[in-house]
């Protein structure tokens, strides 16, 4: 039995109808064509899947869609700008060689922004634990961590 | 080298605005007009026949619109030896064996439909380790051999040996020896993107596959090969690739997955997605080459090596794919690392009711490394030497032939040793070892290095190690470039891009590169062997010369200024002496063009590297240039629990030319974290058959708070092959990881660990075992 | 594939009106973060889902005198950031910080942790340690529980199948009181536990141990109360034979057995090794406060 739900996805009012076993990576891929969040595992060990939901980085594919009736959505595709500026923490990745085949990407610029929304100036080992549930299977992470540090320092003024 | 523009920069990646913002389309994420979702039932036997397979049910279930099993296709034999089928019929000899595929509207009903599919099993006993294997009364696993002809046993006819120089006399020579065992286990790739295909046909039944494989064109062949004995001869198989989520080998071979695909498109007439779980991907995607290894090494008295002898059992599993080719690989640094005159090597294969291996980064070389650098730190030990100057001491040099008949033209890697030793502070920690300071309550500080040859300029592992390049230029300056290589993370199409900007003189964002599809682009054997940089940046070079001369012909025609006196620089073109003089590529270019008897420019290449297959003695110069490095690592064992924390990782790479440091850091970041994992906490549990892990729960690839403080080195020895230098670096970077790790636990705690992965509890139980034996 | 109802009620009495309504096929669920994945593995079947996750009734960590309440449905995150946990009870922080990854802290919930019953559950040794009771609710009322007699089996507890967890009730720990937790793993993050050690020692003027908890998980069928343990630890003079004998102790009450993510042996051995480190961080803690 599909309900109808409303919400904000990416600062834009949005409403769907969901039935109750879909998860919000489903709603976002499958009925709203953003496809950056992505299904690495289907049970919240990858964070491939990662989008923020009322300012908290959440694994979508745990989290039914229903629960997001109301709630504001924020995926990878809100982040840069209409006139395609990326975002610094998009510009980060992009300028320190973060991004191999990319397929974690996503997900894991979506923690490090809700990270920095709350946290301005992490420390390193405030970033690793922003990310611990980012797995990346090219990187090795240290470039990630790295852009992370140097989009915190510009979104700060500091660089 | 003269001043460059791109060569040598950190340029970020021509894909990376794509990727971040969420646009890189991958397989999971494509779909076609009218799509079926296909679905593949496994066994859950390891071993069993099958009696009857009823699919009756799931054919009738609304919106279902195939349903195949092994008696309903053609016999198309997969795998290097032809072993395998799609699906499987009359028996299933592995849990990851396909028994029967779905089609449907949606992957909901599909899943439902696998499971209203009835399968009647009749376990039989299975065999689990090459050993049980080979033992005189062990069940057949195939009891015909691909011809047809009755197996006698589970031995694979396939037995790889090595002899060079003669081991009999190295023995002799020998006034060390150390004899060891080694083991290495099952591991899984992990790609983030799991493995998936579409397969379309168009009206003529000619094939479309959208696809992450690795090997477009080797791949059309299998495919072709499949259509043929659906009765479609000489039809055409298009690849077009998507971006691929991770790669590392396990998109080397044409999967059962990808045929089944094929099957069901042909079935229904529509187009069909398969897209593996993660669960599946764990199950259905082949692992690396596990290893069972005997090793003896000697040295004389005054601390050469004299020889290297290795003998292996390997696991096949239950079909053959290039796990039981990697001996061809492991091969390498037993010949070739550092210099040892003798040598032999055996490889044995026997079938098991196991998962089977497949091609995964390094294919063959951490295994071999692992013993061979272990082997190293032993044998220093006999003889009275220091890790650090044995190594030295025998480390290959430039210009040189190895035993193998490698010949080896750059080399650094006794600088990659002296720096990793330097960037480990390798003497002070002998200091402090000596007066008992690498000692804390109860946590203990060591040291431990390995190094590693391996294939650096392409590698001739099939009839051709070529490369094919086209190049054309429009009206306004742009150039595409046709180039049969594959992007799968590692950056090389953004590198070639570098090249080709350099080499032909434009600007970098005149050039683009076409490389997703067979329609449009030339053949090349493959995205593996770390051969991508050197071959397809070699072939830009060789096609961009070419293009180079057109244009600066047509400039002289047009200029009234010879062709030797003119430049063509970030897409401008003027005469040396007066630089003033400039005019936008994109002007000649249209003048050209817009002429009576115009012309357009274009070119190509084909670069097939001057390497050489293995002779028949398995012998021969597989590569145009060979890579070496050497890992460092300073770690912390907790002594009561077994726990190892990683303070120091140095990674020093002759990588021959940096063409973009920010990438080949990457890499090397990259496959010191994979080599970390596969030491120290990696494994695909299999028992009786039966994956106990197979999910990332509990199969543990490091996070981001697993941290291994790595420090790339890069050395530069521009080898004379090697596109400004260049040589391969993308599975260097994961083959010494485990020896040095065991190397460094040695060094802390005086236990030498033999079986990867080293977990804390093996570590503290030979660390019991120690301590009693002292008592 | 398994259908279901999903339902959202914003109160408790509404909750309890559809779990009466729906009856034993209709589940509780919080942050989804265990049932979703047992969803998905086939191991879970159900009717309907009546979620809590928007109940005030079970958020909020406070303190009522001498006790502290903390709400089911404060999500790990949340308490994370409660400044009643973060000072008065840093032997939860220590299980809470290390479980899962930051995305899913952000979703489960303490009492789905509870409710789980896992052995490797996390937040139960600490919440053994700190006498809580769990306060239960159903269309019937309240009861409390205490929570070392909470867990019957595995996966299993002593809530009655149209109760859910409301809040977790503890005494504020005194001043002379200190406690630490423990989790051994196989990776620093992502990871469930090879063994779970919780200890908290209320430390007498004369530096000795007057009170003392202790429980693991990860080593038996439920997460255990090790009551053997602190028998020998309560009166002890502190120092490294009592930690022995406490360890000896330990590997009495406990069951440890071998899987996937270690042997009985390795767990066995850990809990020799770790338990008097847990013991002196608690103990330090104790001091500290003094």
């Amino acid at each position: 039995m599909k309900e109808t739900i409303h919400f904000v996805l990416n600062g834009l009012e949005v409403s769907a109808e969901v039935a109750p076993h879909h998860s919000l990576l489903t709603l976002l891929r499958e009925q709203f064509d953003l496809y950056g969040a992505k299904e690495g595992c289907g049970v919240g060990e990858c964070g491939a899947c990662t989008v923020i939901v009322d300012g908290l980085a959440v694994n979508a594919c745990l989290l039914p869609a229903l629960e997001v009736d109301g709630a504001r959505v924020e995926t990878i595709e809100g982040l840069a700008a209409p006139d395609g500026t990326l975002h610094p923490i998009q510009q980060a990745f992009v300028d320190l060689g973060a991004i191999q085949c990319g397929f974690c990407t996503p997900g894991m610029v979506m923690s490090a922004k809700a990270l920095l929304d709350h946290n301005p100036s992490p420390s390193e080992e405030e970033i690793r634990t922003a990310i611990e549930g980012n797995l990346c299977r090219c990187t090795g992470y240290h470039q990630i961590v790295e852009a992370i540090k140097h989009a915190a320092r510009n979104l700060q003024g500091t660089e | 080298m003269a001043e460059l523009n791109y060569v040598g920069k950190r340029i970020p990646r021509c894909d990376a605005q794509a990727k971040v913002t969420g646009r890189a389309v991958y397989i999971n994420d494509r779909k076609r007009p009218g799509m079926l979702y296909g679905a593949i039932l496994y066994s859950p036997h390891p071993h069993a026949r099958i009696r009857h397979i009823d699919v009756s049910k799931a054919r009738a279930l609304p919106g279902v619109r195939a349903v195949i099993t092994g008696e309903d296709i053609p016999d198309i034999p997969l795998g290097f030896m032809k072993d395998n089928r799609p699906l499987k019929k009359g028996k299933v000899r592995s849990v990851r064996d396909e028994v029967a595929a779905v089609a449907a509207i949606d992957p909901d009903i599909a899943a439902e439909a696998l499971e209203l599919i009835e399968v009647d099993y009749e376990p039989l006993p299975g065999v689990f380790t090459p050993e049980e294997a080979l033992a005189p009364d062990a069940p057949l696993i195939h009891e015909v051999d691909p011809k047809g002809r009755p197996r006698k046993d589970n031995r694979l006819p396939l037995v790889w040996e090595l002899k060079c120089g003669d081991l009999e006399e190295g023995k002799a020579r020998s006034r060390y020896t150390i004899r060891e065992r080694f083991s290495t286990t099952f591991v899984s790739h992990c790609c983030l993107g799991t493995s998936g295909v579409i397969a379309e046909f168009d009206l003529e039944h000619n094939l479309t596959m959208y696809s992450v494989t690795q090997i477009p064109f080797l791949a059309q062949n299998d495919y072709r090969a499949a259509l043929e004995a659906l009765g479609l001869k000489d039809r055409r198989v298009r690849v077009v690739c998507q971006t691929i989520g991770g790669g590392f080998g396990s998109k080397l071979d044409t999967h059962c997955y990808e045929f089944i695909a094929i099957l069901l498109a042909f079935a229904t007439g529509k187009p069909v997605k398969i897209q593996f779980s993660r669960e599946e991907e764990f199950r259905a995607q082949p692992t690396r080459q596990p290893t069972l290894t005997e090793i003896a090494m000697g040295c004389d008295a005054e601390g050469r090596l004299t020889f290297r002898e290795v003998r292996m059992l390997l696991d096949n599993g239950a079909y053959t794919s290039w796990g039981a080719t990697t001996p061809s690989v492991m091969m390498v640094p037993i010949s070739s690392l550092y210099r040892v005159p003798h040598v032999y090597y055996r490889a044995e294969l026997a079938y098991t009711n196991n998962l089977y291996s497949q091609a995964f980064r390094g294919y063959g070389n951490p295994q071999a490394t692992f013993a061979v650098e272990s082997a190293m730190d032993l044998l220093a030990a006999e003889a009275g030497w220091d890790p650090v100057e044995f190594r030295l001491h025998n480390a290959n040099q430039p210009n040189e032939v190895t035993p193998q008949k490698f010949h080896i033209t750059s080399c650094g890697l006794k600088e990659c040793i002296e720096r990793v030793r330097d960037g480990l502070g390798w003497e002070e920690h002998q200091r402090r070892k000596a007066t008992g300071d690498n000692r804390r309550g109860s946590k203990v500080r060591g040291m431990g290095l390995a190094s590693l040859i391996h294939v650096g300029g392409g590698a001739r592992v099939y009839r051709s190690d070529g490369h094919g390049m086209m190049m054309k230029l429009d009206d306004f300056g742009k150039l595409s470039v046709f180039t049969g290589a594959v992007e799968i993370g590692q950056g090389t199409i953004s590198t070639l891009r570098q090249v080709v900007a350099e080499c032909v003189g434009l600007r970098l964002e005149d050039v683009h590169i076409v490389f997703h599809d067979t329609d449009l682009c030339p053949w090349d054997v493959g995205t593996h062997a770390s051969r991508q940089a050197f071959i397809s940046c070699n072939a830009a070079l060789a096609c961009g010369r070419k293009l180079r001369e057109k244009i600066l012909e047509r400039a002289a025609e047009q200029l009234g200024v010879p062709a030797e006196e003119l430049e063509l620089k970030e897409s401008r073109i003027y005469p040396r002496s007066k630089p003033e003089e400039s005019v936008p590529l994109a002007k000649v270019l249209r003048r050209a063009h817009f002429a009576p008897r115009g012309t357009i420019l274009m070119a190509e290449a084909f670069y097939d590297p001057p390497n050489q297959m293995l002779d028949k003695e398995l012998k021969g110069n597989l590569s145009c240039a060979w890579a070496f490095g050497c890992h460092g690592v300073e770690v912390e064992v907790d002594t009561e629990t077994g726990q190892v924390r990683i303070l120091n990782y140095q990674a020093a790479h002759d990588v021959g030319t940096a063409l973009n440091p920010m990438f080949l850091e990457g890499q090397i970041y990259g496959a010191a974290v994979m080599g970390t994992g596969y030491a120290l906490t990696e494994e695909l549990v299999l028992k009786e058959g039966q994956i106990l892990n197979g999910n990332f729960t509990d199969y543990k690839l490091l996070t981001a708070k697993d941290v291994v403080p790595v420090t790339p080195i890069i050395v530069e020895t521009h080898d004379p092959a090697g596109p400004y230098g260049a040589k391969g670096i993308g599975e260097p970077g994961c083959v010494p990881s485990a020896p040095a790790i065991a190397n460094a636990i040695y060094d802390a705690v005086g236990v030498r660990l033999r079986d990867l992965p080293m977990t804390p509890e093996r570590l503290l139980k030979a660390l019991r075992e120690k301590e009693k034996q002292a008592a | 594939m398994l259908r279901y109802q999903y339902l959202r009620p914003s109160s408790l009495d509404q909750a309890l009106e559809m779990k009466a309504a729906g009856g034993p096929q209709a589940r509780f669920v919080a942050g989804g973060t265990d049932v979703h994945v047992l969803r998905r593995a086939g191991r879970l079947e159900f009717s309907a889902l009546i979620s809590l996750r928007r109940l005030p009734e079970l958020k909020g960590v406070r303190a009522e005198g001498d006790t502290i309440r903390i709400g089911a449905g404060c999500t790990l995150s949340e308490l994370l950031q409660e400044p009643l946990v973060r000072q008065e009870l840093p032997i939860l922080c220590d299980a809470v910080k290390v479980m899962g990854c930051t995305q899913m802290r952000n979703l489960a919930t303490i009492g789905g942790n509870v409710m789980s019953a896992v052995s490797s559950g996390d937040t139960i040794p600490p919440l053994i340690c700190l006498d809580a009771r769990c306060v239960l609710v159903s269309a019937q009322g309240e009861r409390r529980l205490p929570i070392d007699q909470f867990f019957t089996g595995p996966r299993q507890t002593a809530a009655r199948e149209d109760e859910l967890l409301l809040a977790l009730e503890l005494p504020r720990p005194a001043p002379n009181q200190g406690g630490a937790c423990l989790k051994l793993g196989r990776r620093a993050a992502l990871d469930l536990a090879v063994v779970n050690l919780a200890v908290m020692l209320e430390r007498g003027e004369d530096g000795g141990i007057v009170r003392a908890r202790a429980a693991a998980g990860a080593v038996g069928p439920t997460p255990l109360r090790l009551h053997r343990t602190e028998a020998v630890l309560t009166g002890g003079r502190p120092g490294p034979e009592l930690w022995q004998a406490a360890a000896r102790a330990a590997l009495e009450e406990t069951q440890p057995w071998d899987d996937v993510r270690a042997s009985r042996w390795y767990r066995r051995e850990m809990i020799k090794v770790l338990l008097p480190r847990v013991i002196e961080t608690a103990l330090e803690r104790a001091e500290a406060k003094a």
